[in-house]
């Protein structure tokens, strides 16, 4: 899988994530999703490639956020799909991949 | 300067000799063996060396077990400060998107502490440590999904009533955890 797609959350959306839903207020998951996370997802998977997702120098990640976005695609395109397609990168914050990964295996306990 | 040393030298070494020729309770029997004489000597060397080195080994155990639980305790200092952010709003009836952003930086703040304390974990109690790790890291994750998971970050959102007490509850089941993993450290 080469030419990974990338994706630096900090630079290419917001250093503060926000709410779940637009309708919550600015930069909410759902906003994410379908502005950045979702072409790049359908992308990667037309090219069977990785989008490489960029976590740091984010002030935190709400968890609503996560289910916002990583969660609502993987209902949508199964965990499997996503983990297959998907790369989260943080390395200052490895246990923020681990929450994430763990929102996207179940992503209806939220 | 070195006539007088080699003076004292000598009469020291000449002092010892007498001492030694001299000596009520030590006597040499010539029947005693080389082979028996090494033994006494490697036993009074283990005798001393066993304890010395053990006391090293249990001082150094105590040393890593403190600087665990201290790290582990940082923790739950940053956890509080979450908790404290929460009572404020709700005694104020008043949530700032400041307050908020601020709980959402302390999550990230916990994180970075838990990877540190587990990686000090893996280094230096490998096999004990998976447990350990694995119980605080699915109890950190369970707290931040409920704190941030519902309507926290929703622009209008006001910390409530309910939030406030489901929080408390959420917040009070991580406490023990790490508060039990504090007495596993301490038992290791």
């Amino acid at each position: 899988m080469d030419n990974n797609i990338k994706i630096v959350i900090a630079k290419d959306f917001s250093d503060t994530p926000g709410a779940r839903y637009k309708t919550d207020g600015p930069f909410s998951g759902e906003q994410f999703l379908e502005e950045i996370l979702l072409p790049k997802f359908k992308e990667a998977i037309k090219k069977d490639c990785f989008v490489e997702i960029y976590l740091d120098d984010v002030w935190g990640y709400p968890s609503s956020f996560i289910s916002g976005s990583f969660g609502k695609l993987a209902k949508d395109y199964t965990s499997e799909e996503v983990l297959t397609h998907i790369k989260l990168i943080s390395e200052s914050d490895p246990l923020l991949v681990e929450k994430i990964t763990s929102v996207i295996i179940k992503p209806d306990l939220i | 300067m070195k006539t007088i040393l080699s003076f004292i030298f000598f009469s020291f070494g000449l002092a010892i000799g007498l001492f030694i020729e001299n000596l009520p309770f030590l006597t040499f029997k010539k029947e005693v063996g080389v082979g028996e004489i090494a033994n006494f000597l490697i036993a009074l060397t283990i005798a001393i060396l066993i304890p010395l080195l053990l006391h090293t080994w249990i001082d150094n155990k105590r040393f890593i077990k403190d600087y665990l639980i201290e790290e582990i305790k940082a923790c739950l200092v940053t956890l509080t400060k979450i908790k404290e952010i929460v009572d404020d709003c709700y005694s104020n009836d008043s949530t700032s998107d400041k307050d908020k952003g601020r709980i959402v930086y302390l999550f990230s703040e916990v994180d970075r502490q838990i990877n540190t304390f587990c990686e000090e974990m893996k280094h230096n109690f490998k096999k004990e440590s998976k447990d350990i790790i694995n119980i605080i890291k699915e109890a950190n994750i369970t707290y931040w999904k409920e704190t941030t998971g519902g309507p926290l970050m929703n622009q209008q959102f006001k910390i409530n009533y309910n939030f406030y007490n489901k929080h408390n509850s959420s917040f009070y089941k991580n406490e023990v955890v790490i508060k039990k993993c504090i007495s596993k450290i301490n038992s290791l």
